[in-house]
């Protein structure tokens, strides 16, 4: 099967203003999201995966510095310090967001709000309304919700509606920035399965962020695991999982709570570092179990076994 | 829609009480004036029949019947529209600021037609380019515009109109004055309906001159407001969501972060038109139109407090007037609202 | 003692870094500062030459701004400029009477309002409501027809319509405040209302009302003017040099003697236009949504 690439990043960083210069959220990432492919990047709060998402969905702040490279189903939108992502939103890549409530427009029906994204997008060619409720039946919500205002929704019903909204404008692309991290236990895996069950049926690329990795095991094609900023590991899924090989990954998979098991709960000691204040080198060095003198220099990604590659000295 | 009858019905109650207490204040003041009540309500009448007018008026104001009778007449006469005899001008008080309000209030609406739409534009551009240098510019601006004295920019505009020999003083040229029907009161109207189109653009060459020197604090006010809302919401996440999808930038300004200010935009829009009621008077006897301010003018100098008590009265009925609007505008479009 | 001056010092550091950083400030501080001196100028002059200084014949009337006569002089001989100025000090005088007044009043009032709920909350948000709705310019023309024309009859006019914009906004402010834990632990512990409310509601919203006052100061400003304006357009003589009257009653002189009516008005601009210049930019300063840099990105 030949892979073709559907986002491309070469040394991308992203940062944030602040009072006293440049907050670099995200280092020198160099990723490859293939087509049709769901792809999960994990990692702790504050890692900067959200601020990978949304560079990848055109949806950085105003107050976002940029340098590297991002190029999305063959559109540059990232080069240098310079963004343009006209054409790229909405046709090409659109999100779904962490929380349905704020991202839904109160003021207004979901009906309205699908017909809105429609008509832009399609114009006179469909039947707005059709098409919305084809829309409400692939997320699988009864077709009355087309006259309900959002917040006279639950909570998995928004987030479904959000997913009708983000497919609305039939993107190649869409990237997920924790959407069940606001849903109950329940409700998340029928999310992410319903995601999983669209990106098949719609060939479309799913670039799924989260911090469940159990959740996350469940459905994606790569994995992708970021800790302060830079990617320590990343690989086909059933590489990673039945094989973490840096540190950290070894550790947080090791955190999952066994459903039913008594086992005291292993943690990672200490916590991530915040941006303001990276140690030398390898980030996670501080925190590594097994560190070594190596570790005061940056490592690189290095690919261990094909499509499995780790950022550590000790597979160099 | 969060709009119920419940909703309205309670509004409308809050409102009609506050308007019962405008007329509670004006109980005290007509007890707070100079001199016999009776005299000052029968309009301080001289001459063989004054002590007739007096006893009348002791009568109507019932000043030898105990306090509740007295306050229960006077909230009736009140509701009814018998506010006494002009002082100054010998007239009923009612009748006199019926016929004077027409003037002011096309004056008035002339005034927020041209500042409304300039006011917005100003607001939305400066907020889409915040921080840009137009932004600071139409910022000092709008605020150099509040805060200058409309009926001193009104005189430094008559002063210049005038040595120009365009006429703007006055509300019709006296040509004219005995020719127009008057049907409704709004001059612009009234010759448009009779067909003069020579009336009318006498009219509207005196109403332009005034009109824009009392918009120019909606202006900067609207302004200022719609920044600084906009600018917020442009921020919220549904906006960011709705340029995630793709939409363009006329939509989101407009269907989007626009539609949600709307009725905050309406209530200040809504006090903003009352307090220029009060400055378009003023600005009205600068320019010699006829009209509530003229009458005022004239009254303050007689201690002619009915006249002026019946302005703020109407001033005041505005202002709860446009405020219930603009609480049920807001109940419309936001349907969040259920109270 | 100490602390109290070395505290006052440090928050000195807010203004400060506004002067650094916005032109809109520096130029109404600069602006406020110029009228505040022609103030104490004003305020001065009598002391000096005499209490009749603004009200002696000093020339020919009528005489247009020169050398001799900065502002020229009125149509009974005064000099322009000495009542200008001291119309200055009464204008400071007047704004800051009702403005301090209006303030606590509101202030105290609304904090009130918002902390007691219940019927309390209720009916004085009636009556601050229909104190809203009382235009302030009328109630003050209506007060000076019952009580005569005196500067002090007026402020307090504006007082007793001003205080309720003061109520409301305390309210708001309040009402959020309320609900935080402190102030329901301090209920818990017993303490009474009027404390809790003094000690620890009212300065927790103080800033943003006074940020606010500020800006207020310069429609204060044209209220004062606009009234006796209209006052000084119908009456035959004015003594007293306030900026109102003398524009109201300078009308009249418009075509011809320009400088009688337009001058008054300059300074009112000016004086409007230093405390709102100042009130906007610390507005805009304590905002922090709008001192991110922004991009028009879509």
């Amino acid at each position: 099967m030949v892979l073709e690439a559907s986002i491309k990043s070469i040394d991308l960083s992203i940062g944030y203003e602040y009072d006293y210069g440049v907050l670099w959220v995200v280092n020198s990432v160099n990723i490859v999201v293939w087509r049709n492919t769901t792809y999960c990047i994990i990692g702790e709060s504050g890692c900067g995966k959200s601020t990978l998402g949304n560079a990848m969905a055109g949806l950085l702040p105003t107050y976002a510095y940029t340098n590297g490279y991002l190029e999305v189903e063959g559109r540059i939108v990232v080069r240098g310090d310079e963004t343009n992502y006209n054409g790229v939103r909405g046709r090409i890549v659109t999100r779904i967001p962490q929380d349905p409530s704020s991202a839904l427009n109160p003021y207004v029906t979901i009906g309205e709000q699908l017909v809105k994204v429609i008509k832009h997008h399609y114009g006179v060619r469909e039947n707005p309304l059709e098409k919305a409720g084809k829309l409400l039946k692939l997320v699988k919500l009864p077709l009355e919700v087309i006259d309900y205002y959002p917040h006279e929704l639950s909570g998995g019903m928004k987030q479904r509606a959000a997913i009708a909204l983000a497919l609305a404008p039939m993107p190649k692309v869409i990237v997920a920035d924790e959407p069940t991290s606001s849903l109950d236990a329940y409700l998340r895996g029928v999310v992410a399965s319903l995601l999983k069950r669209v990106q098949r049926e719609l060939n479309l690329t799913l670039v799924f962020i989260t911090h469940d990795i159990a959740l996350a095991s469940t459905i994606c094609d790569y994995i992708t695991v970021m800790y302060a900023g830079t990617i320590v590991e990343e690989g086909a899924s059933d590489k990673v999982l039945h094989n973490p090989l840096h540190p950290y990954t070894q550790l947080l998979f090791k955190a999952i709570p066994k459903l039913g098991s008594r086992e005291t709960l292993s943690t990672i000691p200490g916590s991530p570092p915040s941006p303001t204040s990276y140690p030398e080198g390898c980030r996670f060095r501080p925190r590594c179990p097994v560190g070594f003198s190596e570790c005061y220099k940056a490592p690189k990604l290095i690919e261990v076994e094909p499509q499995h590659k780790v950022s550590c000295w000790r597979y160099a | 829609m969060g709009i119920t009858l419940n909703y309205v019905v309670k509004r409308i109650v809050f409102s009609t009480a506050i308007v019962l207490g405008i007329s509670i204040i004006t109980y005290v003041f007509i007890y707070l004036a100079p001199g016999d009540p009776a005299y000052v309500w029968a309009g301080r009448p001289r001459g063989p029949l004054a002590s007739e007018a007096i006893a009348k008026a002791r009568v109507e104001l019932g000043l030898d019947q105990p306090i509740y009778v007295q306050f229960s007449l006077h909230v009736f006469r009140f509701f009814s529209g018998n506010w006494g005899l002009s002082i100054r001008f010998k007239q009923s008080v009612f009748s006199l600021v019926m016929r004077n309000f027409a003037s002011t209030l096309e004056l008035l609406l002339v005034s927020f037609t041209i500042s409304i739409p300039i006011g917005l534009l100003l607001g939305i551009y400066s907020s889409l380019y915040r921080g840009s240098r137009i932004d600071a510019a139409i910022n000092s601006l709008s605020i150099v515009l509040s805060n200058t004295p409309r009926f001193w920019i009104g005189l430094a505009m008559l002063l210049a109109f005038t040595s120009l020999n365009i006429p703007t003083y006055g509300r019709i040229s006296d040509n004219f004055r005995g020719e127009l029907i008057e049907r409704i009161g709004l001059y612009l109207v009234d010759s448009l309906l009779q067909g003069r189109l020579d009336i009318f653009l006498d009219v509207f060459i005196r109403i332009i001159p005034p009109a824009l020197a009392l918009s120019l604090y909606p202006i900067g006010a609207i302004a200022r407001v719609t920044r600084i809302s906009l600018s917020e919401a442009l921020q919220e996440e549904f906006v960011r969501e709705a340029v995630s999808l793709g939409l363009p930038r006329n939509i989101v300004v407009y269907g989007y972060a626009l539609r949600g200010l709307i009725p905050s935009l309406v209530q200040a829009i809504g006090l903003f038109f009352s307090y220029s009621l009060i400055e378009a008077m003023a600005v009205e006897y600068v320019f010699g139109r006829e009209g509530l301010g003229n009458l005022l003018v004239k009254a303050i100098p007689a201690n002619d407090f009915p006249l002026v008590t019946a302005a703020l009265v109407i001033v005041a009925l505005v202002y709860v007037v446009t405020n219930t609007v603009a609480d049920i505008v807001q109940a419309l479009i936001n349907p969040r609202v259920t109270m | 003692m100490i602390k109290r001056v070395l505290k006052s010092i440090n928050s000195l550091a807010f203004p400060i870094s506004v002067w650094r950083k916005r032109i809109t400030f520096r130029i109404g501080l600069i602006i406020t500062t110029a009228i505040l001196l022609a103030g104490a100028a004003g305020g001065l002059l009598p002391l000096i030459y005499g209490w009749d200084i603004g009200f002696r014949i000093v020339g020919e009337s009528f005489q247009p701004p020169s050398l001799g006569h900065v502002f020229g002089t009125d149509d009974l001989g005064r000099d322009m400029f000495i009542r200008i100025l001291m119309g200055t000090s009464r204008a400071l005088a007047q704004t800051t009477i009702v403005i301090v007044l209006s303030l606590f009043i509101g202030l105290f009032v609304g904090a009130i309002t918002a902390y007691y709920k219940g019927f309390v909350e209720k009916a004085l948000l009636y009556v601050t409501e229909l104190f809203l709705a009382i235009p302030s310019i009328l109630l003050a023309l209506v007060f000076v027809i019952l009580f005569g024309r005196g500067a002090l009859t007026v402020s307090l006019a504006l007082v007793v319509s001003w205080w309720s914009w003061y109520g409301r906004f305390a309210y708001l402010q309040a009402r959020a405040v309320r609900d935080l834990d402190f102030i329901v632990l301090a209920e818990h512990y017993g303490l009474p209302g009027i404390y809790i409310i003094f000690r620890h509601i009212v300065p927790n919203i103080m800033s943003p009302i006074f940020i606010q006052a500020l800006t207020d100061a310069g429609s204060v400003v044209i209220e004062l003017a606009t009234i006796n304006f209209l006052i000084g357009v119908g009456t035959t003589s004015i003594e007293e040099p306030d900026w109102g009257l003398m524009l109201g009653y300078g009308v009249r002189y418009i075509f011809n003697y320009w400088w009688i009516p337009l001058l008054p008005g300059l300074f009112i601009v000016l004086m409007a236009l230093g405390f709102a210049l100042i009130g906007d930019s610390l507005y805009e300063e304590m905002h922090p949504q709008l001192k991110r840099r922004w991009k028009l990105w879509f």
